[in-house]
């Protein structure tokens, strides 16, 4: 692992209208290849956070950057070009319904003009690394809860992103299936992009070695290792 | 090339989700454009004729005293016309007027003709009329001046009352159609807001998210403004031909078939401009 930081979080704090403070003065970095956990009860202020990661928020202040360059500077305009660095799995999937699965993972590559033999390609690549490579012609309502998932994740790898921000991802999914779903994390971390993942299941970090960012009402309580 | 090919794909998605919308908005956009065309139509007729009208309306006679000879009379014609605001001098004799009187009044007894020679000025406007009778006073052979600039002056001011309807008409009729257009995209955004999430996470860029909606609008605008094009063509006839028959004294000549063609191009290319923007704006709106 090397110690270049791909992700640099610098003193963010944001409130919500009503004084609700969801991040205060919270700073942390994620290294290249590094897989780190946030950890946190409802209301610590994890998604809040991949939110202004994602810009689809502003901090009300402190810093964000992504590769070395500051992304809360950036226009509200140039944002896709912010979003287009991250892939991003949510805990309610979020897969488009009228789409196969082959269509949901190769929309993220054609909203970005690519060519169609490219697409084909990394798709079936992307597909092939969550284990979905039979499931193609299928439409999301006729997959499981751990194989939607897997599309989702296929989704926002498929586009090489540097960093992968993964926000609650085994939350719907049951106990075995969970297992599955952070192996597969594990062999995306292995295959060379980090990994910043929100949770609040602590089965799911324990024994794993890895870097725990705890936040509490907003605030950054430690880090341990897991 | 594959970016619209992937548009389109996705406005036919969009569409077949609320079909019904787009259908009502259609409708919509062909009934406000049909409104507009008709008020632009009467517009048109009501300007043209007020101008036909106008020119019958207002003119200046100015009576000669019996004893001014023909010299005068060439003179005063010939310094008429050489004022800026005079449109056209035309001379009356006494025979003229007095045969124009007899066809009035056939029954009149005419041995002896009392009137006495004129000129009827057409001034370019009503403001000139003031200074056409100002220099007419200052003729010592004009013994008599009467002119219509009272009357059309209240038929200009009416024209102009007719005019400010149409155009308040016309803007009602605009905010009907960018309501009906931006209210039907605006359902449309809204059912589609999660795949609008998904594509603003994926780093589409506003352009790659508005282009389905784009694409709808633009299709319910020209369906919409074709079909105005089509039902407006025979309507304009009537309406001419109704106008005609109504300004029977004054008629106007035009073109109604290239008249009905510029309106329905130009309400067309108005309804597609206007369909655009309002989509913009809406799906604007909402990645806000």
């Amino acid at each position: 692992m090397t110690s270049l930081p791909i992700l640099q979080i610098k003193s963010v704090t944001k409130t919500y209208p009503h004084g609700i403070q969801a991040l205060k003065n919270v700073s942390f970095s994620v290294a290249e290849q590094e897989f780190v956990y946030i950890m946190g009860r409802s209301g610590a202020g994890k998604t809040t956070l991949f939110r202004i990661i994602t810009k689809q928020e502003e901090p009300d202040e402190g810093e964000v950057w992504i590769e070395h360059e500051l992304i809360s500077s950036i226009l509200q305009r140039k944002k896709h070009l912010v979003r287009r660095k991250i892939g991003v799995v949510f805990q309610d999937f979020n897969l488009i319904d009228y789409k196969t699965v082959f269509e949901n993972v190769s929309f993220a590559l054609e909203i970005r003009g690519l060519s169609r033999r490219y697409i084909q390609k990394q798709t079936e690549l992307a597909l092939d690394i969550v284990g979905l490579s039979q499931r193609v012609q299928n439409y999301p309502p006729m997959l499981s809860g751990g194989e939607q998932q897997r599309a989702v994740i296929a989704r926002a790898i498929v586009t090489k992103p540097k960093i992968l921000l993964a926000d609650e991802p085994t939350g719907n999914l049951d106990y075995k299936t969970s297992e599955s779903i952070m192996d597969l994390f594990s062999k995306i971390n292995q295959l060379g992009t980090s990994i910043v993942m929100a949770t609040h299941d602590l089965d799911i970090v324990s024994g794993t070695g890895r870097r725990i960012i705890i936040l509490d009402h907003g605030e950054k309580m430690g880090e341990n290792r897991g | 090339m594959r970016t619209v090919v992937n548009s389109l794909r996705e406005a036919k998605q969009v569409w077949s989700r609320n079909p019904a919308t787009y259908i009502v908005c259609t409708i919509s956009c062909f009934i406000s454009l049909f409104c507009i065309g008709i008020v632009s139509v009467f517009g048109i007729f009501v300007y043209q004729g007020a101008q036909a009208v106008g020119t019958r309306f207002l003119n200046v006679t100015s009576f000669f005293e019996r004893t001014a000879n023909h010299e005068d009379i060439n003179q005063t014609i010939l310094s008429l016309e050489s004022l800026e605001g005079v449109q056209r001098v035309q001379y009356v004799s006494p025979q003229e007027a007095l045969q124009l009187l007899q066809q009035e009044y056939p029954d009149m007894e005419t041995s002896i003709n009392p009137l006495p020679s004129s000129l009827r000025i057409e001034p370019k406007s009503a403001k000139d009329v003031p200074s056409i009778i100002t220099y007419l006073r200052g003729i010592p052979s004009i013994e008599y001046i009467e002119d219509t600039s009272e009357a059309a002056t209240n038929y200009s001011n009416i024209i102009r009352i007719l005019l400010i309807l149409g155009i308040a008409l016309l803007l009602i009729f605009l905010l009907a159609f960018i309501f009906s257009v931006s209210s039907s995209i605006g359902i449309s955004v809204f059912s589609f807001r999660k795949e609008i999430f998904i594509m603003q996470l994926l780093g589409a860029t506003p352009g790659t998210i508005r282009a389905p909606f784009l694409f709808i609008a633009s299709v319910c605008a020209i369906i919409g403004g074709i079909c105005n094009a089509i039902v407006l063509f025979p309507v304009v006839q009537y309406v001419y031909q109704f106008y005609q028959s109504f300004l029977f004294f004054s008629p106007i000549d035009m073109n109604t078939q290239l008249l009905s063609l510029q309106l329905g191009a130009t309400l067309l290319f108005i309804g597609f401009f206007i369909s655009i923007t309002s989509t913009i704006f809406s799906v604007s709106r909402h990645i806000q």
